[in-house]
């Protein structure tokens, strides 16, 4: 499907929010979220947006989701434009949001969905028809008529999946889709997309989890101040790091100091410091690990140094030298 | 953290009237003089309309003004709890080794200030605009009467506040009583006009007894002649006072052990 | 530009909501339960037609008390619920959606005229007859209309704020003043009276009070007159609102406001 025509296109894309006006106090001044930033998604594919929190995913998919107007830029979804023709897209997209908001809590699962239905005009007869079987494929059939705010958070994400699908929509955005969720449920989750995708449906979706989007994208983009990183399939990421190797250091006492020292070594491009319980893991992009390893056992010394050994990279890695490597 | 999000989303239901005891103290004042001028004002014009000489323009302005007091001493302290629910702080507080009763004992503090600020005003603005004659009456009297009446609302406020450390039903019950008052405690006709059966509620409010002194005391009494009242007032207070402090306590218990202090 | 079929969703969301906690409407109208219950007393010493003005005027303000506190807090409810974007991203305007809701809560605001009129009937023994049912219910269904109509005004200010509310809700008293719904407008000092003028409720409680009260029509508007007022402030509400919502849903496109609580 590499080669379909493209459903989604953001050429330049910008936002910059605008102060806050407030009646009292000061309203802050304004933010660049998005900058510069280009991108399509072609039909039926899995298209992730990854990137840390504050990078401006949120921000792309509102804008592309009619929520939101571009500062500047232009993009279009099925061929219409996202400011101008808003009206005639919102029926054929939609747009699921992470976490547990977003959802009348007073009201059942059954009537959350007829609501929604109601708000895309779904014809009488179609609508029961697609909400029972809606409730089929997101497995609450039996909790349908239950009120929402008894829901476990995974129900809830899954009715929230649901919503998104009342008007069949031909693009869906998913922002965050598994934020929050345990990691059974978030499988579940994933189940879901898979499942749509085949279905059919292009989906846009954000995520700060490397192995969600290796797992689901076919392609994505790795966004962070706003701009876009890297663009390809995980696997060209990984392409990124083909030539490197990582230095696994797992110590007792590495803080932010050691991180910015081990950076600033020859032939390192990119280190992150993961914190376990007690102990601290770092991974070091280097282009010759072997070589490295006397400097860094040297440089650690004094850290409580539990084990140092050389290690594959994996799409995280190219993420931690996309995102803040040189 | 589960229980507070559910709490939020519940609390929508709540008419936005209960949101007020949670917005900063510039709103909530321009909300309780916009409040006690319209709704003087409303009145006055009921009376002048109904041409009742027992219960003329002049008669409720006072009333009403002495009424304002209700909006922080009774409204705002019994809000406070729910509200505290409503924001999900109620378990924090609960998990330090204060009272409850005590941190609302602050906050009826922080109240009374608004209520005597607010009372102050709201008799000034009867008697500029509405007719009302003060100018007989003995401001160290009137300011004695005054601060006892809010001392007794204040602990009312408490007892109906403390059923909010269990239930999100306070914020309704606090709206009933923030309305009450202007029915059954003489504030705008005298009170041997309501049913015989309704009358004895009449005397449950330390508000009956404030707005009696005050009129009193603006007809040139002094403190001596009013001082009945104000004996009254104080041992309701007092009572109150205590009351609300074995309230808080068995609610306290009641909500640990059915784990609704944060449900809303 | 409307509708119907979102209106009929949100109105009989709004009704699900009330029916699962009804307790939460009292807050919305104890205050014109009291209000009124307080002028029956004051009148009372008058007595005749001026006890039947007080509980039709405490229908009015009943409605418009829960017109008030519910409506102007419509949007706000989905703002706290994060359901603000997942309305927004639907074709459905979302001023449908809110004036669906602003036409159940100013229905709702009749559950006071209803308690008005047991208090009045059995407490006081007000004889509760309407000179002409039909024009009542015409004139009651008209007011209902508008006062939803003006909640709208209100409620898309939220889009923006939710601090519009707080405002709003300080509208409650001067309306009731306003209005004129307690006693005649000639009351009112000069200076206010096109404020009154402006607002469909004062058209909507004289359209009833003409068609209860036999002979009454201070201002010499006839039935027809009053109820012709009604609907011109309304739809010019209507427009203001309509306005109002593309206007500021375009401001906080922009701004990014929408899900911000």
């Amino acid at each position: 499907m590499s080669d379909g025509e493209a459903v989604i296109e953001a050429e330049g894309l910008t936002k910059v929010y605008p102060a806050a006006f407030r009646l009292f106090g000061d309203g802050g001044r304004e933010k660049l979220a998005v900058d510069n930033v280009t991108f399509n998604v072609r039909r039926g594919e899995i298209f992730g947006l990854l990137g840390p929190n504050g990078a401006g995913k949120t921000t792309t998919v509102k804008m592309l989701s009619t929520l939101l107007i571009p500062t500047s830029g232009k993009a279009t979804v099925l061929g219409l434009d996202v400011v101008r023709d808003a009206g005639k897209l919102r029926s054929r997209i939609n747009l699921v949001s992470g976490g547990e908001r977003g959802l009348y809590f007073r009201l059942t699962g059954r009537q959350n969905l007829e609501f929604f239905s109601d708000m895309y005009h779904v014809p009488r007869e179609e609508k029961r028809r697609r909400i029972t079987n809606l409730l089929e494929i997101v497995g609450l059939t039996e909790a349908a008529d239950v009120r929402v705010e008894e829901y476990s958070r995974g129900m809830k994400q899954r009715l929230h999946l649901a919503r998104g699908l009342v008007n069949e929509p031909e693009v869906l955005f998913l922002d965050e889709p598994t934020l929050g969720l345990d990691p059974e449920i978030s499988r579940e989750t994933r189940a879901l997309i898979r499942h749509l995708s085949e279905e059919g449906v292009t989906i846009l979706l954000t995520t700060h989890y490397m192995f969600e989007a290796d797992e689901l994208c076919d392609r994505l983009a790795i966004i962070s101040e706003g701009r876009i990183k890297a663009l390809g399939s995980p696997y060209s990421m990984k392409e990124a790091v083909r030539n490197d190797s990582i230095i696994e250091v797992e110590a007792r006492e590495l803080g932010e100091a050691q991180r910015r020292e081990l950076a600033d070594l020859p032939g390192v491009s990119a280190v992150s410091v993961e914190h376990l319980e007690g102990r601290q893991r770092a991974r070091i992009v280097v282009a010759n690990a072997p070589g490295l390893i006397p400097t860094v056992a040297a440089m650690l010394e004094s850290r409580r140094v539990i084990s140092i050994r050389v290690d594959q990279p994996t799409l995280e890695d190219a993420y931690i030298k996309l995102v803040n490597g040189r | 953290m589960m229980r507070n999000v559910t709490g939020i989303k519940a609390s929508a239901l709540v008419a936005m009237r209960s949101q007020f005891a949670v917005v900063g103290p510039v709103l909530w004042l321009i909300q309780i003089f916009s409040t006690a001028l319209f709704q003087m004002w409303f009145f006055v014009l009921v009376s002048d309309f109904a041409g009742d000489p027992a219960a003329g323009p002049a008669y409720v302005a006072l009333g009403n003004a002495v009424s304002s007091l209700t909006y922080a001493a009774v409204y705002g302290v019994t809000m406070a709890a729910g509200s505290e629910k409503h924001i999900g702080t109620m378990a924090s507080i609960l998990g330090t080794p204060t009272r409850m009763y005590y941190v609302f004992l602050g906050k009826g503090a922080y109240q009374s200030v608004i209520g005597l600020f607010t009372v102050t005003v709201s008799l000034l603005l009867s008697s500029w605009l509405f007719g009302v004659d003060l100018s007989g009456a003995d401001p160290l009297t009137l300011a004695t009467v005054l601060v006892v009446t809010c001392f007794a609302m204040v602990g009312f406020g408490m007892v109906i506040g403390s059923v909010g450390v269990y239930l999100r039903s306070s914020m309704v019950l606090g709206s009933i009583v923030l309305y009450l008052g202007l029915l059954l405690c003489g504030v705008n006709f005298p009170i041997a006009y309501l049913p015989g059966w309704l009358q004895p509620a009449s005397y449950a409010f330390p508000l009956t007894y404030g707005v009696e002194a005050v009129r009193r005391v603006a007809m040139g009494a002094g403190l001596a002649d009013v001082s009945h009242l104000l004996i009254v007032m104080l041992a309701m207070g007092a009572a109150f006072y205590v009351l609300a402090y074995l309230l808080f306590e068995v609610f306290e218990r009641l909500a640990l052990r059915r784990g609704s202090l944060d449900m809303f | 530009m409307m509708s119907v079929r979102a209106m009929k969703a949100a109105l009989k969301q709004q009704a699900i909501h009330f029916f699962v906690d009804p307790q939460w409407v009292i807050p919305s109208i104890i205050a014109p339960f009291i209000f009124t219950t307080v002028t029956l007393f004051l009148f009372r010493h008058t007595g005749g037609d001026l006890m039947l003005y007080a509980v039709l005027g405490g229908g009015v303000l009943g409605m418009w008390g829960n017109t008030i506190h519910s409506s102007s807090w419509s949007i706000g409810y989905d703002r706290m619920n994060g359901t603000l974007e997942a309305i927004m991203v639907t074709p459905a305007p979302l001023s449908s959606v809110v004036f669906g809701r602003c036409l159940w809560n100013a229905f709702l605001g009749l559950l006071n005229a209803l308690a008005v009129f047991l208090v009045a009937k059995f407490a006081f023994g007000i004889d509760v007859t309407v000179r002409d049912p039909l024009g009542f219910l015409v004139a009651l269904a008209a007011t209902l209309l508008s006062l939803a109509v003006l909640g709208m005004v209100f409620g898309a200010f939220y889009v923006v704020t939710r601090a519009s509310s707080a405002l709003f809700q300080m509208l409650e008293y001067p309306i009731y003043v306003l209005s004129g719904a307690m006693f005649p407008l000639v009351v009112l000092p000069e200076w206010s009276r096109p404020f009154s003028y402006a607002l469909p409720a004062t058209w909507g409680a004289e359209a009833l009070k003409i068609a209860s009260l036999p002979g009454y029509d201070p201002l010499g508007l006839g039935y027809m007159g009053a109820l012709g007022l009604t609907a011109l402030t309304t739809l010019v509400f209507l427009l203001v609102s309509l306005w109002l919502f593309s206007f500021l849903e375009g401001r906080a496109k922009v701004n990014g406001t929408l899900v911000r609580y």
